[in-house]
């Protein structure tokens, strides 16, 4: 990972975070506001700098020099009036009881985790899943590399599969880091992905700490860290993950008082994804309803000024859309067939059980929140209004939709169903009771250390379990010091098998078994033990680099291959397996597999 | 905060762990020694295509180009494994955009995987460069 793109990213964190502040003003903070604000300032630099490359992408075929400068300018104008003003008054906070510690040890143990989660997800699929490198990333491109002819290069009918009336939110935003690296990095991309949903489990975790305290916080960061779909999702360079930061944003800030900011990210919202237009229209509607009138103005003008981009595009620059593009009227008969809400229903009930890809539903411990707090806090209406009217909208658009509905279902439910996932959990965790303040002292200077260094162990121990892992292909894994020796199958095998706790492969002829040396553990003897077994009699080799390490006759009767002291070159290394019989077809039928012999359950010692 | 609370904690605590250890279980990390070619689909048409972006820059092409593969237009959009080679394809090589109906274009790209470029080229059009592997730069010889 080089530097630029984490520069520009904290650039755009930077600039969001002074807007922030700007727009909120200097009122009495309450305890978790600062965090709040770095939270939903990442989400606003990262929408701003996107709406300016984007604007500059039109004019210029530099944008990333133009907008860096406007970037500079906008920073020293904002960071010279927010100088002058006075400190802040922090409203002061309660003291940490020991099982707050406790669990909030446990929620960033659990941030550890989802964080390598996370890039693996990254690792194993650079550019993303399949909307990842086919829409959003395709539209970085030709913004990056398409000039100021970008609009026309889109509107070509060649490439209205990739979904060319798309917001350009993300795409803007990733072409932004890619400008600024001087390269179209992968890792880039992965980066701006991974801080939306950095920012949306600030925002989600900030905000309940400053609406309902930190047990509330924690909980509800815990439920959203245990959604492996969002973990694995968070690098995956989708839209729906900002979409559903930008709309949590709105909503926290709508239910915390920050009504210009809220509706700005509503705006936002609609920048990033179409389903961003139905979330702006519901919330501020929402927001209009259960405001005073003397504040109507401001969340209007507020919610414009958002909205402009996304307007500007939709009007000067995106073809039709494919759900709104053919005539609306012969299909209006659809809402009235009960076939299509059938299988809306039906494929609901499938994917409010899947879409998180649990392994343990998180419904049971909601449903025992919800019999605990019965006499619990009300919910600001602005939360369940806003998740109620967003379902019901998308529930139209199904009923509505001209594509084949099961295929529509299939591609898309369960991204709807994360967007407003993070919504869900914050309704959940508003009725959760206000922890009551504590007066508990300050713990002493000694169990403060311990705490910290109990939790750097916790976290060092973990992080050494996770890279012992074995990884795809992989059959064996030894530590030697801070080094590591792997052994994985290389060329010459048909798919691995397994049973139970036993793995094999079976060769197609020549085969190879494949080590990676760590720097700091070649040289060291190594041993290696497999067992052999082919179909028919036959004499087998072993050769490491140009020496035969063992050979022998295999034959159905499985064989064990001791290897010892093998010394190892830093790097990889090939183990060639050979016979002197060619392969033999396992059984008559017609397609079976030419097998020649089977390593079974390597072994590294 | 009262008992029954901690029991809430207690259990999104648990059921949080347990899917992420899952998660973990199911998520192995990338391999130490890089799958050649490479598994994900996009990095192995990144590599197909690498040499491809350049030459078009040289010979000043510009917009839409044609593309071949080893199937006709009317067979591949009926073919989703060839239709998502050509997705691909087109995002390898942004900024030109790849028409696979259009047979009479100045420039084409040709993306065959059956043949390995030595079946005959598409009629009208000859070979300006040969990346190998069943790629080629295919240039336009008549109006």
């Amino acid at each position: 990972m080089s530097l630029p793109p984490l520069l520009s990213l904290l650039v755009a964190w930077l600039l969001g975070t002074l807007l922030v502040s700007a727009l909120v003003g200097e009122a009495e903070r309450r305890p978790g506001d600062t965090a709040l604000r770095l939270a939903l300032g990442a989400l606003l630099g990262l929408g701003v700098t996107a709406v300016i490359f984007c604007g500059f992408s039109l004019l210029v075929d530099r944008p990333g020099l133009a907008s860096g400068i406007v970037e500079a300018a906008l920073l020293a104008v904002l960071a010279r009036r927010l100088a002058g003003r006075g400190a802040a008054v922090v409203a002061p906070a309660a003291a940490w009881t020991w099982p707050q510690r406790l669990l909030a040890s446990c929620c960033a143990q659990a941030l550890l985790v989802a964080a390598v989660v996370a890039w693996r997800a990254w690792a194993a699929a650079p550019w993303g899943g399949w909307d990842g490198w086919a829409i959003w990333n395709l539209h970085a491109r030709l913004l990056a590399r398409g000039g100021t002819d970008w609009p026309a290069l889109l509107a070509a009918p060649q490439l209205s599969w990739t979904h060319p009336d798309y917001p350009r939110l993300v795409a803007a935003g990733v072409a932004r880091a890619w400008a600024w690296t001087g390269a179209e990095s992968p890792a880039a991309a992965g980066l701006v992905s991974a801080a939306f949903a950095a920012a949306l489990l600030g925002v989600l975790v900030a905000g309940l700490h400053v609406l309902r305290g930190r047990i509330a916080a924690a909980v509800g960061g815990l439920l959203l860290v245990g959604t492996p779909f969002f973990v694995t999702f968070a690098t995956n360079e989708h839209a729906d993950i900002p979409f559903a930061a930008y709309a949590l944003a709105a909503v926290v800030c709508g239910v915390r008082g920050w009504l210009i900011p809220a509706a700005l990210f509503a705006g936002l919202a609609a920048w990033t994804k179409n389903e961003g237009l139905l979330f702006a229209a519901v919330f501020g509607a929402v927001l209009l309803t259960t405001q005073p009138r003397q504040k109507i103005g401001a969340i209007l003008g507020a919610l414009a000024l958002g909205l402009l981009p996304v307007i500007g595009f939709k009007l000067g620059w995106a073809p039709a859309n494919d759900l709104m593009g053919p005539t609306l009227a012969p299909r209006l008969a659809q809402l009235f067939d009960p076939a299509r809400h059938g299988a809306i229903l039906s494929a609901l009930g499938r994917d409010l059980r899947q879409f998180g890809e649990w392994t343990v539903l998180p419904y049971f411990a909601l449903a025992l929140g919800w019999w605990a707090s019965r006499r619990a806090q009300p919910v600001p209406r602005l939360v369940p209004l806003v998740i109620v009217l967003m379902a019901a909208g998308y529930y139209v658009v199904y009923l509505l939709s001209p594509h084949d509905l099961a295929w529509h279902l299939d591609t898309s439910l369960v991204r709807l169903l994360l967007q407003l996932w993070p919504l869900v959990i914050v309704a959940w965790c508003l009725r959760w009771p206000e922890a009551a303040a504590t007066t508990a002292g300050a713990p002493s200077r000694v169990r403060r250390l311990g705490w910290w260094g109990a939790n750097l162990g916790v976290a060092a121990g973990l992080l050494v379990a996770l890279g012992g892992q074995l990884g795809a292909g992989e059959v064996a894994l030894r530590r030697v010091g801070l080094g590591k020796v792997t052994l994985a199958w290389g060329e010459g095998w048909y798919s691995p098998e397994s049973l139970g706790r036993q793995r094999w492969a079976w060769s197609r002829g020549e085969a190879q078994l494949r080590f990676a040396v760590d720097p700091s553990a070649a040289g060291g003897p190594q041993h290696v033990r497999f067992t052999l077994r082919s179909l028919g009699a036959r004499r087998v080799a072993v050769t490491l680099g140009n020496r035969v390490v063992w050979s022998g006759a295999v034959a159905e009767v499985p064989v064990t291959v001791e290897l010892k002291d093998l010394v190892l070159p830093e790097g990889e290394t090939a183990l060639v397996i050979a016979s002197d019989q060619p392969p033999r077809a396992e059984s008559a039928a017609p397609g079976a597999r030419a097998l020649a012999f089977a390593v079974y359950d390597p072994e590294l010692r | 905060m009262k008992f029954h609370g901690w029991l809430v904690v207690g259990a999104v605590a648990l059921t949080a762990g347990i899917n992420l250890v899952d998660a973990v279980r199911r998520g192995p990390p990338p391999p130490r020694l890089p799958a050649v070619p490479a598994t994900d689909p996009v990095v192995r048409h990144e590599a197909r295509f690498a040499g491809v972006t350049a030459a078009l820059r040289r010979h000043e092409v510009r917009g839409v180009v044609g593309y071949f593969c080893d199937l006709t237009p009317e067979v591949l959009a009926a073919t989703p494994a060839a239709m998502e080679d050509y997705f691909l394809t087109q995002f390898a090589l942004v900024p030109w955009v790849l028409d696979p109906r259009d047979r009479d274009r100045p420039w084409a790209i040709a993306n065959l995987r059956q043949t390995g470029g030595g079946e005959p080229l598409p009629a009208g059009y000859r070979m300006t460069v040969n990346f190998g592997g069943g790629v080629l730069l295919l240039e336009r010889t008549r109006p």
